[in-house]
C-alpha cells in the first residue's frame, strides 16, 4: 500500500522537472518537446489516478444502460443477428471484471448493430438505435472533454463541469 | 493518373472497396512494417550518413553538413541541413522530411513531391530536390529546399502542430487574402497537365470523390481501431447514406489550416504552404469544410468561429465564391464537415494510439497526448449529426 501510487508518480514528475529536463540539450528540439508533453501527460495522469475506477465505471454503466434500453429488434436477418449478439455480450458481464474492456466489448457489439440496421433494419428501429447512440455519445463526449480538459485542446473549456460531477 | 474500376458487385449499393490504389498499398505495407517493432529516432550523424548514401545512389555531387532536427509537426521526422556541391542556390539549405515507422497518418512522399512540383510557381511552396521510397535510408523521404518563416508570431502562444496559435489583428489582416488565394490557386490546378501519377481521379458527376474518402478512413479503422467509439460508426453509416455527387473533381490541399503555412514576420508575406501529404483529388467543399473544424481556429466570445484564428467563415465563403464562380451547396458542405470529423477522429483514435502504444514513432509521448483531442472532436461530430439523425 505504501508508497501511494500518486506519490510515486509525483516523485517522477519532480525528478523530471528539477533534474532531468534541465539537463536536456536545449538544441535537441525533439527531446525538449517530448519532455513538455511527458510532464503534461504525467500531471494529467496524477489527476486521473484517484478517479480512474469511477470514470471507467460511469462510462460503462451509461453504455450498458443505453444498450439495455434499446427497443426490441425489428428488421431483417442482419439486424436480428446483431441485436442477439449485443444481448449476449450484455449478459456476459461476468466474462471480465475490467470495466474498460467490457465497455469496448459492448461498444463493438453496438457498432455491429448500427451497421446491421443500416443494412436491413426497419426504418423506425433504425431511427431509435441511431438516436440512442447519438444521445449516449453526447453524454460520453462531455465526460471525455471534462476528463481531458487539462490537455488544453478543448475549444470551450469554460463550459465544462468538473469531471467529478459527471461520474 | 491511376484508375479504380467499379466492383462488379457494386450495383445499387456503394462499392466499399473503392480506395485509391496507392493509398491502400501504403496502408497495407504499414501493417507489415509494424512487425519490425519499436522505432528509435535517428541521430544527426545517422542522417548525415544516410544522406551521403542517397546522394551517391542518385549520382548527385552533394554533401550534407550541419544536420539538425526540426521541431514541431506531429507526423514526419524532419531535419534541416546545409548542402555543399553542385546545386542551385535554392538548395543551399534543405529540409529532409522522412516517414517514421508509423505515424498518425500514412501518406506518400511521391505524391507529396508530385503535388509540390505541380504547384511550383503558382503558390509559395518549397522546391523539391528528390523523393525516395526508402532505398537509401530505410524509410520513404522527400528533400526540399529550406524556406524561412514562422507558423505563428514569435511572441504568440501555440500548442502542438500549430494548434491554438494566436495571430493578432495586424498579422491576420495581412495573411488572410494570401492564405485564401493559396487555396484558390490549388483548386485551379490543371489536372490534365499536372504530373500526378500516383493520384486517382474520381469520375466527374458521380459519388466517387465522397465514397473514396469514407472507404479509406473506414479501412483505417478496420485495420487499426483498438477501442470502440460507437459515434464513429454512426457517422460512417450516415456518410454512406448521404454520399454527395461531385460534378467537377479538383486538386485539394487536404490539410489547409493554421500551422501548415510559413510567413515572414517582417514583410507579412506567406513564404510557403506546407504539409501537402493529405492532398488528393476531390470535391472543393472538402477543403472548405476542413477549415471549419473548431480545433483549427478559435471561437470568439460571441461564439463566432474564426478560421485559422484569423478570419470569419463568411470572409472565406464570400471570397471563395466570388473568385472561383463556384457555389457552395450547404448539404454537400455539411456532408464534408461530418467527413472531416470522421477523418480527424479516426486518425487520432486509431493510428495515433497504436503508434503511441507500440513506440513505432519518434514522438510517442506526443501522439499519446494528442489522442485526447478526440473528446472535443466528438462533441463537434455530435453537433453535426444532431438534426440529421432520427
Amino acid at each position: 500500500m505504501t508508497p501511494d501510487p500518486a506519490i510515486r508518480l509525483q516523485s517522477v514528475i519532480h525528478t523530471l522537472e528539477r533534474v532531468i529536463i534541465p539537463a536536456v540539450d536545449t538544441g535537441n528540439l525533439l527531446a525538449v518537446e517530448q519532455c513538455g508533453v511527458t510532464v503534461a501527460q504525467l500531471r494529467m495522469l496524477l489527476e486521473h489516478l484517484p478517479l480512474l475506477t469511477a470514470y471507467h465505471g460511469a462510462c460503462v454503466a451509461d453504455l450498458v444502460a443505453t444498450a439495455q434500453d434499446l427497443p426490441e429488434a425489428d428488421g431483417g436477418p442482419q439486424t436480428l443477428a446483431a441485436a442477439a449478439r449485443l444481448g449476449q455480450v450484455l449478459t456476459d458481464r461476468a466474462a471480465t471484471d475490467d470495466d474498460r474492456l467490457f465497455y469496448h466489448r459492448v461498444g463493438k457489439a453496438l457498432e455491429d448493430l448500427l451497421r446491421a440496421v443500416a443494412g436491413d433494419g426497419a426504418p423506425g428501429y433504425r431511427r431509435a438505435i441511431d438516436r440512442a447512440v447519438l444521445t449516449f455519445s453526447r453524454r460520453q463526449s462531455l465526460r471525455s472533454r471534462s476528463w481531458f480538459v487539462a490537455a488544453g485542446f478543448d475549444p470551450k473549456p469554460a463550459e465544462l463541469p468538473p469531471v467529478t460531477e459527471l461520474i | 493518373m491511376q484508375t479504380i474500376s467499379p466492383s462488379p458487385s457494386a450495383t445499387s449499393r456503394p462499392d466499399h472497396e473503392a480506395i485509391e490504389p496507392r493509398l491502400l498499398e501504403l496502408l497495407l505495407d504499414k501493417q507489415e512494417r509494424r512487425k519490425q517493432g519499436p522505432y528509435v529516432p535517428r541521430s544527426a550523424p545517422e542522417i548525415e550518413a544516410g544522406l551521403a548514401e542517397l546522394f551517391r545512389q542518385r549520382g548527385l555531387n552533394l554533401r550534407a553538413t550541419g544536420v539538425r532536427r526540426l521541431g514541431g509537426g506531429a507526423s514526419k521526422e524532419q531535419f534541416v541541413f546545409d548542402v555543399e556541391g553542385d546545386r542551385p542556390d535554392e538548395f543551399a539549405r534543405c529540409v529532409l522530411r522522412m516517414d517514421p515507422r508509423e505515424g498518425i497518418i500514412e501518406t506518400c512522399r511521391r505524391r507529396e513531391g508530385q503535388v509540390l512540383r505541380a504547384m511550383a510557381g503558382r503558390a509559395p511552396v518549397p522546391p523539391v530536390l528528390c523523393v525516395d521510397d526508402g532505398a537509401a535510408m530505410g524509410q520513404p523521404l522527400m528533400i526540399t529546399g529550406f524556406v524561412g518563416g514562422v507558423t505563428k508570431p514569435s511572441d504568440g502562444a501555440s500548442g502542438p502542430s500549430g494548434l491554438g496559435a494566436t495571430m493578432g489583428d495586424r498579422v491576420s489582416e495581412a495573411l488572410t487574402p494570401q492564405f485564401i488565394d493559396c487555396l484558390i490557386e490549388t483548386h485551379a490546378t490543371d489536372l490534365a497537365t499536372a504530373a500526378l501519377e500516383d493520384f486517382a481521379m474520381p469520375r466527374p458527376g458521380t459519388t466517387d470523390a465522397a465514397l473514396w474518402q469514407v472507404n479509406y478512413w473506414t479501412k483505417v479503422r478496420e485495420l487499426e481501431e483498438i477501442d470502440s467509439l460507437p459515434l464513429l460508426t454512426l457517422a460512417e453509416t450516415w456518410l454512406y447514406d448521404h454520399l454527395p455527387v461531385c460534378a467537377d473533381p479538383i486538386l485539394l490541399h487536404g490539410d489547409w489550416r493554421l500551422g501548415n503555412f510559413l510567413f515572414d514576420e517582417s514583410t507579412l508575406r506567406i513564404t510557403a504552404m506546407l504539409d501537402w501529404e493529405l492532398t488528393h483529388i476531390g470535391d472543393f467543399h472538402e477543403d472548405l469544410a476542413y477549415s471549419l473544424e473548431p480545433l483549427f481556429g478559435s471561437v470568439q466570445p460571441d461564439g463566432e468561429l474564426m478560421i485559422g484564428s484569423m478570419f470569419p467563415v463568411s470572409r472565406l465563403f464570400d471570397t471563395y465564391q466570388a473568385k472561383t464562380g463556384r457555389r457552395i451547396d450547404p448539404a454537400t458542405l455539411k456532408w464534408y464537415q461530418v467527413m472531416t470529423s470522421y477523418k480527424l477522429i479516426t486518425m487520432n483514435h486509431t493510428s495515433s494510439i497504436i503508434a503511441a502504444r507500440d513506440g513505432t514513432n519518434h514522438q510517442s509521448a506526443l501522439l499519446g497526448f494528442l489522442a485526447s483531442v478526440t473528446a472535443g472532436m466528438s462533441d463537434t461530430l455530435c453537433n453535426l449529426l444532431e438534426g440529421e439523425i432520427g
